[in-house]
């Protein structure tokens, strides 16, 4: 009982967004930097689907196209099947390069899991009491009037594996900034990351999937035709 | 037999005789000079000269063939007298592949009389000739000849081409032992339909005679550009029945070499051309007729018919503002390679995102193709449905209804919104170790009390068996006390060997009945000491003993059941 009652107390997903409203209003009215400057410092600290989504909201007003669809990918990341972030970065990905198509970042399997992400917790602790039982009727060897649930050690050790494996991805798609949106049209390239630059201009695709961080996060290294090339996280959004 | 053997050795010796008479001689000899690129030469090495032959060929020289080796003669004149030679020969056939000029020899033999040397043969090879006529009647001077035929002499750009040898034979063809395929002197995609080991022979009338005919190795090309190519001819390697020989004769034919011109397609191009040249079907359907706004529409399109189907390119879609295209088109076909070219379906999947809500009408979908019977061009189409698009939830909470404007992805950013304060899910302790901890926990606990349980269940049963065992002792050694010295009939004896057989059976778990002398003997010595076991079998082989012998005598009752009384308490 003890162990429910801490695990259930442990199941909540964040609070009710008190200035949320008042962001909206900001952005409604124009007030664009008022309202990033609210933003900014929220994002930086447990931000919320609605910070980064006003906030691509308001970087797109301010026709700030590239941070705007950085924000908007940063909320879909909190919620990748969200349709209102996903026409607004369709919408800043057409402004920033009109040719190309403006695709989902996270594969199915990271939706269909961030999906149900506040059944995997209860799923697992629901599915570990189960198998306490089952594995106590097989050690104990008492014949009680629920020893049926003995057959039942497969299915449930199936959820199980599968709750562990949806967990552990929802934790590495959360704790894990493997994308970037570039902020400029043309960065810096560098093949280290103590700035020796690349001679000539590397045409980089506006979204980068990220390979390595230097040891104080002030670099990352990228792959773009095989090659590896180092830019500077400030040229960078990631998430 | 000893008189066969004599005449050929009396041979032998004359031949080797005749040849010893002779002057000696080595000459290097070639069926042709000049010959053609890749035509079939015979080298001839003749010699009388009895010793080691050196002899190289050119590098250039494929051989083609085993060396044949043999004796032979011939008659030379010499001022109108004629003399036969007789001389042993050695023959290499083959061929050049390149143009140019080769020096055959010297040949040099190493004999008794020193080293003969022959002539140097210069042998001329030129490029290659188109000998056969393309009509068979003007090549009935020769006993077998091959022919490319064509599906077309000029033909436009994506047009099929297809080539066949056809081989006429005024002789009994036995064996196509192989065959070198036609190929056109440009680039080109070539696709067998038929295999080069499987000939039909037929029988046609040219020019009055009856001639023995078969097709091989026939080809579909398309040519990738356009201009005049050259078909260089195909070669096959044929056994036939050479009525002058006893053995079957080979050969390699070689057909004449043929041209083909591949024009561009004409002007007039329609702008919805798929590349198409042939005969096509156009077919489209959609996988839904109604959908939410910002769903996906499956559009498919199917081309079916012949011609060049397997390089036609995806239909271009019109489609109505507020549709996006996602991608290109998934393309899916099932082609064969037939006389008609590449023939049967392509489909193209088409995904389309509706952010517009209403009835939506995609425009007629055109695929244009050049008609290659009547050298046209010709645009097939093909209408879809109308799509009905409902409204979003998104679409009303921002503000739209189906009837009015909704916000499009193209034309309009979407509002803040202020009430989805999702945020990352903290699941750390659930991740890791934590995260086993948290799992495991309740199940080695439960692990844990099912062992205390049972441990407990499997204490008390033994706690009961115990009992259960000291009651029956108590019972037992009681009984045995009951029997007195007088008694000693068959049922005392009886009743003392069961009194003991319970004993065993609660102490061992089994049924009364399996305790016997045997089952005492097989028990293990930590079960029961090996003493005690000689007791019980002893007590055991008394009591039957008495009971079978009749000769139980006064105290024997008694005495049995003292013995009894001892046996149980040592077990």
């Amino acid at each position: 009982m003890l162990y429910l009652t801490v695990s259930c107390s442990l199941i909540s997903f964040g609070a009710i967004d008190s200035t949320a409203l008042n962001v909206q209003q900001l952005i409604k009215s124009g007030q664009l930097d008022d309202a990033l400057d609210i933003l900014e410092p929220r994002l930086q600290h447990s931000p919320s689907f609605s910070d980064f989504y006003n906030a691509g909201v308001a970087y797109a007003e301010k026709k700030d196209y590239r941070r705007a669809l950085g924000s908007f990918e940063s909320a879909l990341k909190i919620d990748p099947s969200n349709r209102k972030a996903q026409i607004n970065a369709a919408f800043v990905n057409k402004k920033i390069t009109p040719k190309e198509v403006w695709e989902n970042p996270f594969s199915w399997t990271d939706r269909m899991i961030i999906a149900f992400r506040s059944f995997w917790i209860p799923a697992i602790l629901a599915v570990s009491l189960i198998l306490s039982v089952i594995v106590f009727l097989y050690v104990s060897k008492v014949s009680v009037r629920f020893s049926w649930m003995k057959k039942m050690w497969f299915p449930v050790l199936l959820v199980l594996s599968i709750s562990l494996y949806a967990l552990n991805r929802l934790h590495n798609h959360h704790r894990n900034h493997q994308l970037a949106v570039l902020q400029k049209s043309k960065p810096k390239v560098f093949i280290s990351p103590d700035g020796v630059p690349v001679e000539g201009e590397i045409d980089l695709p506006l979204r980068l999937n990220i390979q390595d961080y230097s040891q104080d996060s002030s670099w990352v290294s990228i792959n773009n035709n095989d090659e590896r090339y180092w830019l500077k996280s400030e040229d960078l959004f990631i998430y | 037999m000893v008189m066969k053997s004599f005449i050929l050795h009396i041979l032998i010796i004359a031949f080797t005789s005749v040849l010893w008479g002779q002057k000696e001689f080595i000459s290097i000899e070639s069926s042709n000079n000049p010959v053609e690129k890749g035509q079939r030469l015979i080298i001839t090495i003749k010699s009388n000269v009895e010793g080691t032959l050196d002899f190289d060929l050119p590098d250039e020289f494929e051989q083609s063939g085993a060396t044949e080796s043999g004796m032979s003669s011939e008659v030379s004149y010499y001022n109108g007298r004629g003399k036969v030679v007789r001389f042993s020969y050695e023959k290499i056939s083959g061929q050049f592949d390149d143009e140019g000029t080769y020096r055959v020899g010297p040949a040099k033999i190493t004999g008794k009389n020193g080293v003969v040397e022959s002539n140097i043969l210069e042998i001329k090879v030129v490029k290659r000739q188109n000998m056969i006529s393309e009509n068979p009647a003007d090549n009935m001077n020769r006993a077998i000849f091959g022919i490319i035929e064509q599906s077309g002499r000029e033909i436009y750009e994506g047009q099929p081409l297809i080539l066949e040898g056809k081989v006429y034979a005024q002789v009994d063809i036995l064996q196509v032992e192989r065959y070198f395929p036609f190929q056109l002197e440009g680039p080109s995609e070539s696709h067998e339909l038929q295999q080069s080991n499987q000939v039909t022979r037929n029988y046609e009338q040219i020019a009055g005679r009856n001639v023995m005919t078969f097709r091989i190795g026939k080809m579909l090309i398309f040519p990738e550009k356009t201009g005049e190519f050259v078909i260089d001819p195909f070669e096959t390697i044929l056994f036939y029945d050479d009525k002058r020989s006893v053995f079957p004769e080979r050969t390699k034919v070689r057909s004449n070499q043929s041209k083909v011109i591949v024009k561009p397609l004409p002007d007039g191009v329609p702008p919805s051309f798929i590349e198409g040249v042939g005969e096509f079907k156009l077919e489209a359907n959609v996988d839904t007729t109604e959908l939410e706004q910002g769903s996906v529409l499956t559009i498919k399109i199917y081309v079916f018919g012949h011609g060049n189907l397997h390089n036609i390119e995806p239909p271009k879609l019109n489609l109505p503002k507020g549709m996006i295209l996602y991608g290109d088109p998934e393309v899916d076909d099932s082609v064969l390679y037939t006389s008609r070219g590449s023939e049967g379906m392509k489909s193209f999947t088409y995904y389309v995102q509706a952010n517009k809500s209403g009835d939506i009408k995609i425009p007629a979908i055109k695929a244009g193709y050049f008609d290659l019977t009547s050298e046209e061009y010709q645009v097939l189409d093909v209408t879809l449905p109308v799509i009905k698009v409902n409204p979003s939830e998104d679409a009303i909470a921002a503000g739209s209804t189906q009837n009015s404007q909704t916000p499009d992805i193209q034309e309009k950013l979407l509002p803040p919104m202020d009430h989805n304060d999702l945020k990352i899910v903290d699941d750390s302790m659930f991740v890791g170790l934590e995260g086993v901890l948290w799992t495991s926990t309740p199940i080695v606990l439960a692990f844990l009390m099912g062992a205390v349980v049972r441990r407990r269940k499997s204490t008390e049963a033994l706690r009961a068996n115990r009992n259960e065992q000291n009651e029956t002792k108590q019972k037992v050694l009681q009984n045995l006390n009951d029997i007195g010295s007088d008694e000693n009939d068959v049922e005392t004896l009886q009743s003392v060997k069961l009194a003991v057989q319970n004993y065993l059976a609660i102490k061992f778990k089994v049924e009364t009945s399996v305790i016997s002398s045997t089952y005492i003997n097989s028990l293990s010595d930590d079960k029961m000491a090996p003493e005690t076991k000689s007791s019980v079998i002893s007590l055991f082989k008394s009591i039957d003993e008495l009971r079978y012998s009749g000769g139980a005598v006064k105290g024997d009752g008694e005495h049995i059941a003292k013995t009894a009384k001892r046996v149980i308490n040592e077990v």
